[in-house]
């Protein structure tokens, strides 16, 4: 009695492997587990015998009876994720999916690149340690000018084409440099500020446009020479383009500075290597910015000690800076607006 | 300025190259913006006479010449007739390659042998177009190179000078400038003249001109001296390449000197008529209220007091430093002269030449100072240069009136502070070798030097511009590069400003929503203003204006949004968000404020379009004063303000009157927003709607309270409910949203509208707004029952307060 029993168990496993070599669907294989599992199932069926056993030979049939009840559920569990996988083929070889067809547009607004630019610059010279300032844009003559040391008759005002406001005494400001003076009025030295901004000249041609973009940067303390000057904006230019970009600072004359520089970089395009870049003109360098050590006359004009205190001063022209960096080539397509320039940013 | 480097090559002798010259000058301030090589390419043409020229046998319009060129004849055959025998011409000969690219080859034309050819000035690229080949004068020697012929082997610097550099504005200044940058000595000695024991060739002085300097503080020296039986004419070829080489055009042989001396020496020179001089009188004196002056140019000048004049007994001459007058200047007729060298004061000549908007060459010189000690210099160069052209006797006097001479700068200069400012140390002994070049005379006293500066140098007055001298003899480029000495306490004040980084971050969220960003001028157009209902105070019209388009400070951004917007539908896209973020400006007087104008940050936002980009045939659907709407109050609360859209009576009447709403934040107007009108679109030739809004952005950035507030997350489920009402047409969602919000009960956590609905079979004057409700509790989980509750009650007020009913 024992021995058939064991016998039935065992013989078990092999009647489901054969039952479910057929099987091809869930349907199939629920059937197969109610057959083999269900309550009138062939297992129970199996074990209606147990009670008609000797109490001693129980336990070693129960032992085999569940033992192999958890090899039944083994072999379904296996049947199940074989069955699922083929679904999982089926389907996925139904799918035609194309993965070459468009997304869903996602839109991101564009950044005007003189943005851009105008970050870059602050936040590299905010890096250096310098404080961030603005000021009005429609000035007086005082602070555009005279505060500069570009008194009244002075030919200097030729380089610059004013827009005057009615009356003349209110022009609009030709320069960041006026935010130089404000700041100095209002604060003691030390002073590391810059001032991003628009500023205007009468002026409107292929090379020019009646508004633009500069920062001014001012660094006064005891200490500040020229030598200084050439440090740190030279920091600043090889961080904006790269390490490898060389300067050069020439001689130049700004009212306001003294002595004045032009500061000019190897050319970004060339690297000096082309005679008939268009850019640089086989020159090899681009003037760039305009920089030098504050006149004492301005000191003057807004009370600084100026045996005490010295400091210098740059202007950047941020178009200028915009063209070099993304290779722009006419200066008015950053003021007309047109959607096809500015999506390239 | 345009300057021969031939003629400074009179002055210094240099081996440099042009460009190394050009090179020198750039680095040490005098920036060579260009560099011109005349005649480039026209040294292999030669200069030939035709010998004979006769029909060609096979071709009516050709002939054959016979050319010289001083060493062999050669045959060719000609297409032009404007040449005969005996004629000087420009000959190519095969091999040779012409400024316009062509390379000669041997030819033959109907059978005829051509061994070379007579060119045309376009050919040799000195003309756009020319008829026929070129002609040259007579005198020209055979055989020699076309550019030698013409004046053309010569090298052209333009130097940009800065204003600072009036001495530079010569041949002399130029060959100091490259004397002091290579070492060299000037070659060539300034003319002299002593008062004393005047001996100068020429006539005796016959004092018939009497000279009185009436305004010695505007004229500091006044030169003359008389020249008789001058024959006016055109000048010598050679004079005239060198000024059109300066850019200067050529008049007659006297008044090309002048301008020649003044290049060379950069004193202005002017010639009288002597026989137009009333009175044998010339007065330097201010100009009288009432008389006039008729220029060279033929331009009628009201004189004013401030105005320095020259003058006869009667009648004011010349503008001083400015320009001649038409009765007294060089004509034909002219046969005696008299020339005038003089030092004006700089400031008086740049107020007259501002006044009458007149700029010329020897206005320019004067006010960035020439220099007084050359003007007797100048003066016998010119006349000893007339002479020689022009012919004539000059008389053996220079007048000279000069009864304060100019001062020469004595300055101190201390080593230490060279260092202080330059940041690298020099001896004394150092910075006097650096110095001398340009001829500054220094003693040195320990560590200073006492510095004499020459006459011609009237811009170094003070410490700081010797220093500046130093490191520019010195080189920029050798001073060293350091960083300076930071105090790191005074680093915590440099942290970016709340505004700039909260004006950072709108412009990232206005990105991130697919606003692309706009920069337009800060000026535009009455017109365009005007369309857009934008008043303004006259005050912020510009006085001089570029143009009427960019002639008024905007008190908008909004009319140039969507002037863009349209520009940009037409060009290329009609799918568009734009925002520009920038100041605007009003002109408003505060009583105690200096200044009467204000600029203010506005933000402007424009869109078109579909919402969404087109995806496949997606239902899309266009932009609408809703959306905008979204993005104000989003805007709004990320800087924690509230802000309220409002109807408004005084609609502005290029907005759909239905469709816009006045901004408040407040109470107080913060902007607008609203949908074009359709005929305002028709105008714009658009098909399609534009949504725009503009706020003051300075308001919304003003105390911005972003600090955010956590609220606990409620552990208990939520109940949603759906209200589905019919209410009137008139009554407005805001209205029952905010009876909603008040009333909904304490456990309402929140609501939104889920649906809008008019038409069958509701009625014509109702619509029905469906609204899902959101009640929860912190402390426990709710009963269906008290939410229905608080559901019924809401019902019930909204019934009441707004006549609302369940669908």
């Amino acid at each position: 009695m024992k021995e058939k029993l064991l016998t039935s168990l065992e013989s078990l496993q092999i009647e489901l492997h054969d039952a479910l070599k057929d099987v091809e669907s869930p349907q199939g294989l629920q059937e197969a587990r109610v057959l083999f599992l269900g309550k009138k199932g062939k297992l129970t069926q199996i074990l209606k015998g147990l009670g008609k056993l000797d109490a001693k030979d129980r336990p070693q049939v129960g032992a085999k009876a569940n033992e192999i009840k958890e090899n039944l559920e083994e072999i379904f569990d296996a049947a199940e994720l074989r069955l699922q996988a083929q679904v999982y083929e089926q389907a996925i070889a139904k799918d035609l999916f194309d993965i070459s067809l468009p997304g869903r547009p996602i839109v991101q607004g564009h950044v005007h690149p003189l943005t851009q630019i105008y970050e870059l610059a602050t936040q590299t010279l905010e890096k250096i340690g310098f404080q961030t300032y603005s000021g009005p844009e429609i000035e007086d003559d005082y602070h555009n000018f005279e505060a500069l040391n570009i008194p009244e008759d002075h030919p200097a005002r030729d380089l610059q084409d004013t827009f005057y406001l009615p009356g003349l005494k209110w022009l609009l400001r030709t320069h960041t440099s006026t935010v130089q003076i404000h700041v100095m009025e209002q604060n003691e030295a030390p002073i590391r500020m810059i001032a991003p901004g628009v500023v205007y000249r009468a002026d409107s041609d292929v090379t020019h446009t009646p508004m633009f973009h500069q920062i001014e940067g001012l660094w006064i303390d005891q200490k500040t020479t020229f030598a200084d000057l050439k440090g740190v904006l030279t920091l600043f230019i090889q961080e904006i383009f790269d390490q490898k970009t060389q300067v050069r600072f020439r001689p130049s004359y700004f009212p306001f500075t003294e002595p004045s520089a032009e500061l000019d970089i190897s050319c970004v395009f060339c690297q000096g290597k082309k005679k008939n870049c268009a850019i640089c003109k086989g020159t090899g360098w681009l003037e760039i910015l305009g920089c030098g050590m504050v006149d004492p006359a301005v000191f003057k004009y807004v009370k600084y000690d100026e045996e005490k205190y010295t400091g210098f001063a740059f202007g950047i022209g941020l178009e200028r800076l915009a063209m070099l960096k993304f290779g722009i080539n006419d200066l008015r397509l950053f003021f007309e607006n047109d959607y096809r320039f500015l999506e390239q940013f | 300025m345009k300057i021969s480097l031939n003629w400074i090559r009179e002055w210094i002798k240099i081996d440099a190259s042009a460009e190394e010259i050009a090179e020198k000058l750039s680095m040490s301030g005098l920036e060579v913006e260009a560099l011109e090589k005349l005649g480039a390419g026209l040294d292999q043409v030669v200069t030939a006479e035709i010998l004979s020229k006769e029909k060609h046998p096979n071709a009516d319009r050709l002939s054959v010449c016979e050319v010289s060129n001083g060493q062999e004849n050669i045959r060719l055959v000609c297409g032009a007739q404007n040449m005969k025998a005996g004629d000087k011409v420009a000959l190519a000969v095969p091999g040779v390659t012409l400024p316009n690219g062509l390379t000669l080859k041997e030819t033959e034309i109907r059978k005829v042998k051509s061994l070379g050819m007579l060119c045309s000035e376009s050919e040799l690229g000195l003309a756009e177009e020319s008829s026929g080949i070129m002609i040259l004068p007579e005198e020209t020697p055979l055989g020699i190179p076309l550019n030698e012929a013409l004046g053309l082997n010569d090298e052209i610097l333009e130097i940009n000078v800065t204003p600072n550099r009036g001495d530079c504005l010569s041949v002399l200044g130029i060959a100091r400038e490259i004397a002091a940058n290579f070492s060299l000595l000037l070659q060539k000695k300034l003319p002299s003249y002593d008062q004393q024991n005047s001996n100068l060739e020429g006539q005796k002085s016959s004092d018939s001109i009497r000279v009185q300097l009436e305004s010695d503080e505007a004229c500091r020296r006044y030169c003359g001296r008389i020249i008789r039986g001058v024959k006016i004419s055109e000048s010598p070829q050679w004079m005239q390449a060198r000024l059109a080489a300066s850019g200067i055009r050529s008049i007659n042989n006297v008044v090309d000197a002048s301008n020649y001396i003044m290049l060379e020496y950069g004193q202005p020179l002017h010639a009288f008529d002597l026989a137009k001089i009333g009175g044998a009188e010339i007065k330097i004196r201010s100009a009288k209220s009432g008389e006039t002056l008729r220029t060279l140019e033929g331009k009628e000048l009201q004189l004013k007091p401030e105005n320095l004049v020259i003058a006869d007994a009667a009648h004011p001459m010349a503008l001083a430093g400015v320009m001649g007058g038409e009765d007294s200047g060089v004509s034909e007729a002219t046969r005696d002269l008299f020339l005038e060298s003089a030092y004006f004061e700089a400031s008086g000549i740049r107020k007259t030449s501002r006044a009458f908007a007149m700029q010329t060459e020897s206005s320019y010189r004067f006010e960035r100072s020439t220099d007084p000690e050359i003007c007797v210099a100048a003066l016998r160069a010119l006349s000893d240069l007339i002479l020689k052209i022009a012919g004539g006797q000059a008389d053996s006097k220079i007048i000279d009136l000069y009864p304060k001479p100019v001062q020469k700068s004595q300055i101190t200069l201390r080593a230490s502070r060279v260092q202080k400012i330059l940041g690298f140390a020099f001896s004394a002994q150092q910075i006097q070798t650096l110095l001398e070049p340009l001829q500054i005379e220094t003693q040195v006293r320990g560590e200073e030097l006492l510095c004499e500066v020459p006459s011609f140098r009237s811009d170094l007055t003070r410490e700081i511009d010797l220093i500046e001298e130093v490191a520019r003899l010195y080189g920029y480029q050798n001073i060293p590069t350091t960083y300076p000495e930071l105090d790191l306490k005074t680093l915590t004040n440099s942290k970016p400003k709340e505004k700039d980084l909260a004006i950072q971050s709108l412009r990232q969220t206005l990105l991130s929503w697919g606003f692309s960003e706009l920069i337009h001028y800060s000026f535009t157009s009455p017109k365009l203003l005007q369309q857009f209902e934008q008043s303004y105070a006259a005050e912020q019209v510009l006085a001089n204006p570029i143009s009427e388009e960019l002639s008024v400070m905007r008190p908008s951004l909004l009319p140039q949004m969507v002037q863009t917007l349209q520009k940009n539908i037409h060009k290329s896209s009609n799918q568009l968000k734009f925002f520009e973020m920038r100041r605007v400006y009003h002109f408003r007087q505060v009583e105690g404020e200096d200044r009467p104008f204000e600029e203010s940050l506005h933000l402007c936002l424009g869109m078109t379009g579909d919402f969404h980009e087109p995806y496949f045939a997606e239902k899309n659907q266009a932009v609408s004063f809703l959306d905008l709407k979204s993005y104000l109050l989003e805007i709004a609360q990320k800087f924690g303000k509230k802000i309220r859209l409002i109807k408004n009576n005084s609609i502005p009447s290029f907005f759909m009157p239905t469709r816009y709403a006045e901004i408040l934040m407040r109470n107080s107007q913060l902007g607008q927003v609203g949908e074009l009108h359709p005929r305002v679109l028709k105008d714009l030739d658009l098909a399609q709607s534009l949504v725009v809004a503009e706020i003051n952005l300075d308001l919304v950035l003003t105390e911005t309270k972003n600090k955010i507030e956590f609220k606990k997350l409620s552990p208990y489920p939520s109940i949603f409910r759906d209200l589905n009402l019919i209410v009137d047409e008139k009554v407005t969602c805001e209205e029952v949203s905010r009876l909603i919000k008040q009333k909904g009960g304490s456990h309402l956590l929140g609501f939104y509208l889920f649906d809008l609905y008019r038409g069958e079979p509701i009625d014509q004057s109702k619509k029905a707004l469906t609204f899902r409700l959101e009640y929860a509790s912190n402390e426990r989980t709710l009963t269906d029952d008290e939410v229905n509750e608080a559901r019924e009650n809401l019902l019930k007020i909204l019934n009441d307060k707004l006549g609302a009913s369940l669908r």
